[in-house]
């Protein structure tokens, strides 16, 4: 029996393995997509976990500061990059993909810096780029007074249609 | 800190009584401490609570998503259930190696035939179809385009007219198309539908009216970049079916709108001379593919070019020119096979993936004439051809994905060393400050109740009001200073410390684990790759020969030719 086997094997091999190269980029590729895919999941996991620590250890609440930015009125204004400073430091940039400018006229918030700050009075300048509803390039400077308490903080920039749609205009809202 | 707010709250007293002493005419106002510390304390968790709402959370997912950070948007989302954060959810679960999960969620919330139902729909079409699952995509395509709106809407006719087209229904494929808005969706069909025309139809006339139609969709894109290439494209289908049914004149005239910076540049100009050539213009069939030469060989129509340009000369009667046009082709195709060679041997050291795909792009400081340069590049050029298989798309977006796996994790990694570092240098004393604190509240409801006291018998308005006033803002400082101390003896407590650590080290370890099968996992990736890279590069080779010994051949029938003519010339009297 084992020698009829090996007969069979011995005759059939070059079938065997003309199915095997033809068919195993498409077997390996898909196991290996198939181990691509659990290496990201726990990846995705950890990355989670991680944001929760980071967030308890980087940024205490008692001196948390976070700034977020949403858009209002999506037909007023496209934004090109926001830049932020606080009391005259620079504090982040940042510079908006076609995809982000659809998920914020979509409703979408963006965290657009978290850090810590001591209580008490603290300036914050937000300055925005981007093309007006008349198609003019606009740079727009806003300056805003933020009391920090003790507890976290938490403001939003809104990005709202000007008077008469030309300019737009800036408000900042502080979260309850 | 303790000796701080001590000395302030020594003051006070001192303060109430100079103010007593100073209107003394006026009703005996002294100072008197507002007996604020119950109201601050009931007060100020409220303040202190302002974690996102649910709606807040999901509109952050939301941002994360577009932003390319998937797991950022699952942690946002934590266990929010809403029909909008399940399909981020989803989203991001497609984004993060749960694909079935994903596929699940996006049933649901398609069968549920509510909010983000259309977009779920069109998402399982578009994995259907990756799947190869025409069947699947069928099931989910009309509750796609009847949920759907804006351009989604038109994305999702686009996939109907093409399941159509792909079932032999071309009839029904028009008439879906022809419901369609003008843009980019609607001329992808068209130019889809002209290529089933032109394969089953011996007239190009239906064929030529679906690429007309796509030309003029197309012109409604709002995204122009998208829009210039597809219409390049149809140009170039256009003019090559003019070509072949050898109307020269409609072929030029679609051929001479291809922009020189698209991919497509040098096959249209090789189709370009050979219509002129149609037309016994010589002379511009030259000037077509001599512009054609000055693309790298790797692009479609450039080596063809090299031998029109002898065959141009042939044709017009020079002879000699001909002959020196062919033996330079000639050097060109020997000079390409040595470059490919020696883009093989990359390969084969350095990998596809950094011998092709990471050096094709300018490190140099003359970025601003990347796009005049990106075309003459050889590597550049095959790496371009390269990736028009899908196969190679994939195996590309395989490596590449897991490079920036890596370096996230090896950024991850590092925070959490420093991490771990800032703990275990954190050195609060440990010991409690209850005591002190006990002290200060204690002090500070005494002189809160004689701050109410005064301001009861002080006059609105008033100067003393107005100092009141200040010193009330002066003791809520000094309430959420208290708060913050108290918050930060917390934190530093041994156990706090501890449990921080051990989640840390659980992060590091887990981080260390994913490094190691990241990196078994990008060599097969890159084995792949390197498989495919090679394959494509030894047909390369391939063709390139096969054009040199065409042009030798071209050489040996031009001298023949002339030996034949020189013995005819010699043979008369």
């Amino acid at each position: 029996m084992s020698e009829r086997c090996f007969k069979v094997v011995k005759m059939r091999w070059p079938a065997l393995v003309f199915a095997l190269a033809v068919v195993s980029p498409h077997v390996f590729g898909d196991s290996l997509d198939h181990d691509i895919d659990a290496l990201a999941r726990d990846v995705s996991d950890l990355s989670q976990t991680l944001y929760g620590v980071e967030d308890a250890m980087l940024f205490p609440a008692d001196t948390r500061v976070a700034v977020y930015l949403s858009v209002a009125d999506r037909d007023s204004f496209v934004l090109d990059s926001v830049e932020l400073s606080i009391n005259d430091q620079p504090a982040i940039s940042h510079l908006y993909t076609d995809q982000e400018r659809q998920a914020l006229a979509q409703g979408a918030i963006q965290q657009l810096y978290m850090g810590n700050l001591p209580a008490g009075q603290h300036t914050l300048t937000a300055t925005l780029n981007g093309q007006a509803a008349n198609d003019h390039y606009v740079r727009q400077q806003h300056q805003f007074t933020l009391r920090k308490r003790a507890g976290e903080t938490r403001v939003q920039l809104v990005v709202e249609a000007g008077p008469q749609g030309q300019q737009p205009d800036f408000a900042l809202r502080e979260w309850q | 800190m303790t000796i701080r707010l001590s000395g302030l709250l020594a003051m006070a007293p001192a303060a109430m009584s100079q103010a007593a002493r100073a209107r003394a005419d006026r009703p005996a106002l002294a100072l008197f401490w507002v007996p604020v510390l119950m109201l601050v304390m009931a007060v100020l968790p409220a303040i202190a609570d302002t974690t996102p709402t649910a709606g807040q959370r999901e509109r952050l997912a939301r941002f994360a998503l577009a932003d390319q950070q998937p797991s950022r948007a699952l942690y946002w989302l934590g266990a929010a259930d809403s029909a909008g954060a399940d399909y981020s959810r989803a989203r991001a679960w497609l984004q993060t190696g749960r694909k079935n999960e994903a596929i699940k969620t996006f049933v649901t919330i398609a069968d549920a035939g509510k909010a983000y139902g259309g977009d779920a729909a069109l998402a399982l079409v578009k994995l259907a179809l990756d799947a190869d699952d025409e069947a699947a995509a069928r099931r989910h395509i009309d509750t796609a385009v009847n949920l759907s709106s804006g351009q989604r809407k038109q994305e999702a006719l686009f996939y109907r007219a093409d399941l159509q087209r792909r079932a032999g229904q071309t009839d029904q494929a028009g008439r879906t198309l022809s419901r369609m808005d003008g843009g980019y969706w609607a001329a992808l069909g068209y130019l889809n539908l002209a290529a089933d025309y032109s394969r089953t139809d011996r007239d190009p006339s239906r064929a030529l009216v679906s690429l007309r139609v796509a030309q003029a969709l197309a012109a409604e894109d709002t995204n122009p970049d998208r829009a210039r290439d597809l219409t390049n494209r149809i140009l170039l289908r256009a003019g090559v079916l003019s070509c072949q049914s050898e109307d020269y004149t409609k072929a030029l005239g679609f051929l001479e709108k291809v922009t020189l910076d698209s991919y497509l540049a040098p096959q249209a100009l090789y189709f370009d001379g050979l219509a002129h050539a149609g037309r016994d213009n010589y002379r511009a069939a030259m000037q077509a593919w001599h512009r054609a030469r000055k693309y790298s060989l790797a692009f479609p129509g450039a080596a063809d070019a090299w031998l029109g340009m002898g065959r141009g000369y042939d044709e017009s009667g020079y002879l000699g020119q001909a002959g020196e046009a062919y033996l330079a082709a000639s050097s060109a195709f020997e000079s390409e096979q040595v470059s490919l060679k020696t883009l093989m041997d990359n390969v084969r050291r350095d990998g596809a993936y950094s011998a092709l795909v990471t050096s094709a792009r300018q490190d140099d400081v003359e970025w601003f004439l990347a796009d005049s340069r990106t075309l003459t590049q050889p590597r550049m050029a095959y790496l371009l051809h390269f990736m028009e298989q899908p196969q190679a798309q994939k195996a590309v977006g395989r490596v590449a994905y897991l490079d920036t796996l890596a370096r996230s994790l090896d950024r991850r990694q590092h925070d959490v060393g420093i991490f771990l570092k800032t703990l275990a240098d954190f050195r609060q004393p440990g010991k409690s400050l209850d005591h002190e604190l006990s002290d200060f509240d204690r002090q500070l409801t005494v002189v809160s109740a004689r701050l109410q006291s005064l301001s009861d018998r002080a006059s609105s308005g008033s100067p003393a009001a107005a100092r009141l006033s200040r010193l009330r803002e002066t003791l809520d400082r000094l309430q959420a200073r208290r708060e913050t101390l108290a918050q930060k003896s917390q934190r530093g407590s041994p156990g706090t410390q501890h449990e921080l650590s051990r989640q840390l080290e659980t992060v590091q370890t887990g981080l260390v684990r994913q490094q190691k099968r990241l990196i078994a996992l990008r060599r097969r990736a890159e084995t792949q790759l390197d498989k495919l890279t090679l394959d494509f590069l030894q047909g390369q080779s391939r063709q390139i020969a096969d054009t040199l010994d065409r042009t030798e051949q071209q050489i040996a029938h031009l001298y023949e030719h002339l030996a034949l003519t020189g013995l005819k010339q010699g043979g008369q009297p």
